[in-house]
């Protein structure tokens, strides 16, 4: 079986122990998702308001495209710091069922590792092209978005994700040795 | 080591790191990088790598994804639901077995405004379960019900796998939609005749209950006229050409929104709490996306789905026997997989196949979304099963499974319909 993204039970708690232990990242990913969450409020309202005056005045809104695929950026990269620290990624667990409990603390914590190379992966292949979009002064077509911006939030949340990760890391490592201890 | 042998080697090694714990979207990215890298080199691998973010999340077709996923969100958190299940309860008052009538017949209307199966299983179990246990309904039929309705979720449009599909396949997202219309009106009345068939065999499973009378019936059915027009507006909107699906996606997501204040039901912590669930959402799908992407230019470069459509054509089988097994593997895969990562493994290697075997990708893409249906309520898993057991944990898993076993012919009708006769999916997108 593997963890669900979609909208959890009503009633179900929101976060894990976790959260609470790596207080400031929480801070932190809870300040980045809010910021996603308003780029999703623009963009609903925006494209409404473009529909209605398109419909009603005959003169739909300029830059409509670019703001969306704009603040898309936002809405799609700045909730992953959160994601990790409350452990929504998809993951298949089966070996939990018939493996032992030290055995699921190590795959946990190479998983953990094994995306957080990913992450860098992706974070530090992204910095040439931002590097070149800023040289060349790369914007969107119709709205002045400079590219590099975008790119730029991209790096920040995949930046902050690691951040998480990491902090994450040392808390669960740091649970399985007490628990050896104990 | 030939390209093919490369390419192999990253599949068992995909296998393995899933299998493994590692989660999904790191799994594809980097056996995606890592094998493009042993293919071409680093340069060409980090080139491809540091592109792909943005592509994806700048595409103005990825918007429909967080704005549908908003507009289930506000529509679960208004709890229409409840008022979708009193509508339906009117309409089948007075047979025996209405309450499970009227929860899958809720879960189709809900399905209309929230693309997620999971949501729709668990806003309706609390909805009608425990209605169903008061009434005296057998706890398996109850489940049973709930949990088939709330399929219905992802195969009526919008639906989150569809999306992702369109975008993994570079399909329309409206004709998808299209395809997914018709079948997924049939697997309701398919489960409303399985909820008959299970009363007809065994009364004391649904004790009939009072008809409610037509007066009550016309005032549940009005006070969900709102849900009925902003399903007609958004989806209506789309197909008459009136909006593009991410200005119909953004209408639906206003609406729904709207109708939760009209409602009162739409306090502001509980819309903070929709926008920040959503963006949490997109947020997961897109990494597994852009995991999948750079996986799937890998599985392009090492020629490896080529060389299976080859194989499989030397190989003589006919196009129909293809499909069967592609079921039977994705019912297998459905034990262990989520359906969105499912369709996101195997879609870039197996949708060459499917094509050179004359399916058309719209089609198969609502196939597919039947199948990882079935994953969501089969054991030995089976998602829905246990959303429905965190909402009512009175009724034993062992009742559940029982309850969904008959359940289970239903979606299994539906694909040799499908299979005999394409153009119950292929006919209204055919009208675009």
């Amino acid at each position: 079986m593997s963890q669900n993204m979609h909208s959890p039970p009503p009633g179900t708690p929101s976060g894990t122990p976790i959260l609470k232990e790596v207080g400031i990242l929480g801070l932190l990913s809870r300040f980045l998702t809010g910021v996603g969450a308003l780029a999703l409020i623009v963009m609903t309202l925006w494209t409404v308001v473009d529909v209605i005056t398109r419909y009603m005045l005959s003169t739909p809104l300029r830059g409509s495209i670019d703001l969306v695929e704009s603040t898309l950026v936002l809405v799609v990269f700045l909730a992953l710091p959160s994601c990790f620290l409350r452990d929504e990624q998809v993951t298949v667990d089966v070996v939990d069922h018939i493996a032992r409990p030290r055995v699921v603390d190590g795959l946990k914590l190479l998983g953990a590792f094994a995306t957080m190379l990913f992450l860098v992966l992706l974070g530090y292949t992204g910095i040439q092209p931002a590097l070149d979009a800023w040289q060349f002064g790369d914007r969107k077509p119709d709205l002045p978005v400079p590219i590099f911006v975008l790119l730029g939030v991209i790096e920040v949340a995949i930046a902050a994700s690691v951040v998480v990760l990491a902090g994450k890391f040392v808390v669960q490592v740091r649970r399985v040795f007490s628990r050896d201890a104990a | 080591m030939t390209p093919g042998m490369i390419g192999l080697c990253g599949m068992v090694l995909l296998v393995l790191m899933i299998m493994g714990r590692v989660p999904v979207a790191a799994s594809l990215g980097l056996v995606g990088v890592g094998g493009y890298m042993a293919l071409e080199g680093w340069g060409k691998a980090a080139a491809v790598l540091g592109s792909v973010p943005l592509e994806l999340s700048s595409a103005y077709t990825l918007s429909v994804v967080p704005l549908f996923t908003l507009m289930g969100a506000l529509a679960t958190t208004a709890g229409l639901s409840a008022d979708l299940f009193r509508a339906a309860n009117s309409i089948f008052a007075g047979r025996r077995g209405s309450l499970a009538l009227a929860a899958i017949g809720a879960s189709a209307g809900f399905g209309a405004v929230c693309g997620s199966s999971v949501a729709t299983a668990a806003t309706m179990s609390k909805v009608s379960i425990p209605e169903m246990l008061r009434a005296g309904y057998s706890p398996g039929l109850a489940a049973g019900a709930v949990a088939a309705g709330g399929t219905l979720g992802i195969l009526i449009p919008p639906s989150l796998i569809l999306m992702i599909y369109g975008i993994i396949a570079q399909q329309s997202v409206i004709k998808l939609f299209a395809a997914a219309l018709i079948p997924g009106l049939l697997l309701t009345a398919f489960y409303l005749i399985t909820v008959g068939v299970i009363v007809m065999l065994k009364p004391g499973a649904a004790p009939r209950l009072p008809d409610t009378g037509r007066g009550q019936t016309r005032r549940d059915l009005l006070r969900v006229w709102d849900v009925g027009l902003l399903f007609l507006l958004t989806f209506g909107g789309i197909y008459l050409g009136w909006f593009s699906p991410t200005e119909a996606a953004a209408i639906g997501a206003f609406g729904a929104g709207l109708v939760g204040l009209m409602r009162r039901r739409l306090p502001a912590s509980q819309a903070v709490n929709c926008f920040s669930e959503t963006v949490r959402i997109t947020a997961n799908l897109t990494l597994i996306v852009v995991g999948s992407t750079i996986f799937s230019y890998f599985v392009v470069q090492s020629g490896i789905a080529t060389s299976l459509v080859g194989s499989i054509s030397d190989l003589g089988v006919s196009p129909l026997v293809v499909m069967l097994l592609l079921v039977l593997l994705y019912l297998g895969l459905g034990c262990f997989l989520e359906g969105i990562g499912m369709v996101l493994v195997t879609v870039p290697i197996l949708l060459p196949l499917v094509i050179a075997n004359g399916f058309d990708p719209i089609w198969f893409g609502v196939l597919l979304v039947i199948v990882v249906e079935i994953g969501l309520i089969h054991p030995p898993v089976g998602m829905n099963l246990f959303v429905i057991r965190a909402q009512a944990p009175m009724i034993s898993l062992p009742d559940m499974y029982r309850g969904v076993l008959p359940f289970l012919v239903a979606p299994f009708a539906l694909i040799a319909v499908l299979l005999a006769f394409p153009q119950v999916a292929m006919w209204l997108p055919g009208l675009l």
